[in-house]
């Protein structure tokens, strides 16, 4: 308990101070966000009008505190672009960002489980050559690259797939029409975790083999199947419980690329959007949010591994 | 090495090969925000047909059916629905066909009536003699979606929602030229101007009317956030807002109250928003997308090979330009600036790197507009000798051989800025460079983003050159805006360029309605321009629309808005 109350206490002046940071490098990347919003027909009125009614006529630190004040009363601002409650512009979004991320995620742990420990036991030399070789592809190839190929091949040349969106327009809800549009952008994304939380499970395995409970195991003269599967693999997937916790904040804004791709209307889209025209309150929310989001999955790792590992004691 | 070692050191390094040659190819177009700031205002209003180019969408006498679904792709999502407070076309467009404007603009580039019964014109006295009194008759069959009449003070509500200065409307150019407006009855609206402003018809072409029902009783500070403003919903429009998802798409059906006997033809129109550009064209092709606008020149053979898709390309009132700082010491030689301009191939450039897809730009003004005229316009043909006998004459010499003049202490090196994101410009500007340089001219491309070029380089004059697209030119009275000495009303003039004698003919210009006169003192302009150039012309923007088949009834309108006649819109199947 007092671990707990401690890091939630730690947690707090964590996001401050990455508010903080964050609002400076906004502060800092040149491109007024009233000479944008303005346009160029826009005359000197014109311009202290617009930057008196954006609220960007005071000075920064000024301009921060009113933030953290209406942040504290649960008000994030109203976005420059849509000129409506920040809350509302990325609510919908963040379910179908919530939505597409965990899809990868779960297929990523399902795929590179069981590749990991693969290409951790196998014998064969071509086994782990070819799991060497295909990490290695997963890694290195753009996210932009595979999702254009997928579309292509499955979606224009096969016509298996939609080519984008998260539903057909106009159906209601349908289970079967979403995992259709879901199946395109969550491998894309997963590729890059299975790349490389197999090599991290394959490398995980092959230090709990050589452990003594393991020779233990197969001493007592347990079946190998039990010893890999009872004894080495809960043990070896431990630390990636941390790399999942860690991925807390991609949940939301991690996917910037693919879904343009994929015309996925997810918050990774909105980000980008709200870069180009510099809308700050829309991007002061969304990375507070993934902020958020990694401080609270990096606790939930730590307090699982704690419950799942009995000899870890968390203090 | 074993055998099958081998074999997979071989296997890799062919998948790599191919790797490398197929990811050279494609990569994520995204249209970036530039569509902000450069768009803003409507077109031009002159009178002279505007032939389309390449136009391939015929009038079939063929069974035209009503109902039906278009579905448009659009490249970014649209933001407010109110031309004076967008900075998007995306949102002009959606505003347009949910809502009317009292008049438009269309593919003739003539301004056609649509909540008025006619146009004001000097001859039918909708436009008095000295310019300064505009008199409109509204229709009387027009009601909202709601049922509420449409009235004359819809109209007025709208001018004082803009002029008011709590309201985060973008520029007020010519607005505030505006004494007074009167409603002496319901379908009559006078407005008072202090000063002509000639391009006030073009202004309210894009200034879509606001329901004063609905929204007169809100506080004008609350009025930007107020949800009317994201459905237009009452509107005045063929077409009725139902939904929209954020980040996915809009649907809009059909008003069947519309005031127009018989329209609109199509029963819904789905808007698809979808930021990426080959997924626009992959979509083009499985046929989940009719159409969709503003495509650029690299997509261009793509589209041609997909058999039931249509390419529609007319050129843009919009030039392509390099927008030159005239405050840095060496650009403010106009001789330098001349120099620049006969020292590349216009020519060469449209016709070879892009395909005849262009046609060349040397000035401002379009050659479709009034204001157009061929003998006053300095065509700068390719003549790098002409080039360098200016330079030399001026006294730019390359004293110390490194194939860049310098006089007294500045040299002619340059940094020229441009917008990530297009592979085409960056071979457009390597073209301009490595021709630059046989006259002596160093340019450096320097890219950015959007948000730095038009948020902070140009309005601040922190910058050498910067390559871009101008805002589609409305009345040559904006010719003003690029041109007029800074320190005189509001400008555009990123190049801070001032010649006095020049704001003379100008403003002139713009004092008075007779286009005969407006005519003649632009054609003035134009040679003045000529001789002394604030810019460096490129070439003018090219619209490309592709189109299914089964679309008919669609008019490209250069200087307006691409859904303008949506209500005319049917599909065939």
């Amino acid at each position: 308990m007092n671990f707990l109350v401690r890091r939630l206490l730690f947690a707090l002046p964590t996001l401050l101070v990455v508010s903080l940071i964050l609002f400076g490098l906004v502060q800092l990347a040149p491109g007024s966000a009233a000479a944008l919003y303005a346009g160029p027909d826009a005359g000197p009125e014109d311009m202290a009008r617009i930057e008196r009614l954006l609220g960007v006529d005071q000075p920064a630190p000024v301009q921060y505190v009113k933030w953290l004040r209406g942040v504290a009363s649960g008000e994030w601002g109203i976005s420059f672009r849509y000129q409506q409650p920040v809350t509302q512009v990325l609510s919908s979004r963040i379910f179908n960002s919530l939505q597409l991320m965990t899809a990868a995620l779960l297929l990523a742990l399902i795929v590179a489980v069981p590749f990991g420990v693969l290409s951790a036991i196998s014998k064969r030399a071509w086994v782990k050559h070819l799991s060497s070789v295909l990490a290695m592809l997963g890694i290195s190839i753009p996210t932009f690259w595979l999702g254009i190929m997928l579309l292509l091949i499955f979606s224009v040349r096969l016509r298996l797939l939609p080519s984008g969106g998260n539903s057909t327009i106009g159906m209601d809800f349908n289970l079967y029409d979403r995992f259709i549009h879901l199946i395109g952008p969550a491998s894309v994304l997963a590729t890059l975790y299975i790349a490389g939380w197999s090599r991290y499970v394959r490398s995980s395995m092959l230090d709990v083999m050589t452990q003594d409970y393991v020779r233990t195991a197969r001493a007592k003269g347990l079946a190998e199947r039990i010893v890999i599967f009872r004894h080495a693999l809960r043990n070896a997937l431990l630390p990636l419980v941390t790399l999942i916790g860690l991925q807390g904040g991609n949940l939301v804004g991690g996917a910037m690329i693919t879904e343009v791709v994929f015309a996925w209307p997810g918050v990774g889209r909105l980000l980008a959007e709200s870069l180009t025209s510099r809308d700050y309150p829309v991007l002061m929310a969304a990375f507070m949010i993934m902020a958020l989001l990694t401080v609270a999955g990096n606790l939930a790792a730590d307090l699982t591994y704690g419950w799942i590992d009995p000899r870890i004691k968390l203090e | 090495m074993s055998k099958s070692k081998r074999f997979l050191y071989w296997l890799t390094l062919l998948m790599l090969v191919a790797l490398v040659a197929t990811a050279c190819g494609q990569q994520p177009v995204p249209n970036a925000g530039e569509e902000n700031t450069a768009d803003t205002d409507a077109g031009a209003t002159n009178t002279e047909a505007e032939t389309p180019a390449d136009s391939e969408v015929e009038e079939e006498p063929a069974a035209e059916t009503n109902g039906g679904t278009v579905t448009v792709g659009l490249h970014q999502e649209p933001n407010l629905l109110w031309g004076p407070i967008t900075g998007l076309t995306v949102s002009q467009e959606l505003a347009n066909i949910l809502n009317r404007p009292l008049i438009m603009i269309n593919d003739q580039i003539e301004y056609v009536p649509a909540l008025v019964t006619e146009v004001p014109t000097l001859e039918n006295g909708g436009i008095s003699e000295d310019g300064l009194v505009y008199t409109f008759h509204l229709r009387d069959d027009v009601t909202w979606h709601d049922g509420t009449p449409f009235t004359s003070a819809d109209v007025r509500f709208t001018y004082e929602t803009i002029t008011h200065p709590d309201m985060p409307v973008r520029g007020r150019v010519g607005w505030n030229q505006i004494t007074s407006v009167e409603t002496p009855d319901d379908h009559t609206v006078i407005f008072n101007f202090e000063t002509v402003d000639a391009a006030f018809l073009d202004r309210l072409a894009i200034v879509t009317i606001l329901p004063e029902h609905v929204l007169g009783e809100v506080p004008p500070a609350e009025l930007s956030t107020h949800e009317w403003f994201r459905t237009n919903n009452p509107g005045l429009g063929p077409f009725r807002f139902v939904e929209w998802q954020p980040g996915n798409y809009i649907l809009v059906e059909r008003n069947p109250d519309y005031f127009v006997e018989g329209l609109p033809k199509l029963d819904q129109i789905v808007l698809k928003i979808i930021t990426d550009a080959n997924t626009l064209t992959n979509q083009l092709e499985t046929g989940e997308v009719d159409m969709r606008f503003r495509m650029l020149n690299d997509q261009v053979e793509i589209i041609e090979q997909i058999p039931n898709v249509e390419l529609v390309s007319t050129a843009a009132t919009s030039p392509w330009l390099i927008w030159v700082n005239n405050e840095n010491p060496a650009l403010s030689d106009p001789a330098v600036r001349l120099a620049l301009n006969y020292g590349f191939d216009r020519n060469g450039l449209t016709q070879t790197l892009l395909r005849g897809l262009v046609e060349p730009a040397y000035n401002l003004i379009p050659p479709s507009s009034w204001a157009y005229s061929e003998e006053a316009v300095e065509a700068y043909a390719y003549d790098p000798d002409r080039a360098r006998q200016l330079l030399d004459e001026a006294g730019w010499v390359d004293e110390n051989g490194d194939g860049v003049r310098e006089k007294d202490g500045e040299t002619l090196s340059f940094d020229i800025l441009n917008i990530a994101g297009e592979p085409e410009r960056v071979q457009i500007l390597s073209f301009i460079q490595d021709q630059w340089s046989e006259i002596g001219v160093q340019v450096n491309i320097q890219n950015v983003d959007v948000a730095t070029m038009w948020g902070d380089a140009l309005p601040s004059g922190n910058y050498d050159m910067g390559y871009s697209y101008s805002g589609r030119l409305a009345d040559p009275a904006d010719l003003a805006q690029h041109y007029l000495c800074p320190d005189k009303q509001p400008t555009t003039n990123w190049g801070l360029y001032c010649n006095p004698e020049l704001d003379e003919i100008l403003l002139a210009a713009q004092a008075t309605v007779n286009q005969t006169e407006r005519a003649d003192l632009y054609a003035q302009a134009l040679e003045m321009i000529g001789q002394n150039p604030a810019y460096v012309f490129i070439g003018w923007r090219t619209d490309h629309t592709p189109i299914n088949q089964r679309v008919q009834g669609y008019k490209p309108a250069p200087g307006f808005i691409e859904m303008w006649n949506a209500e005319e819109w049917s599909v065939q199947e």
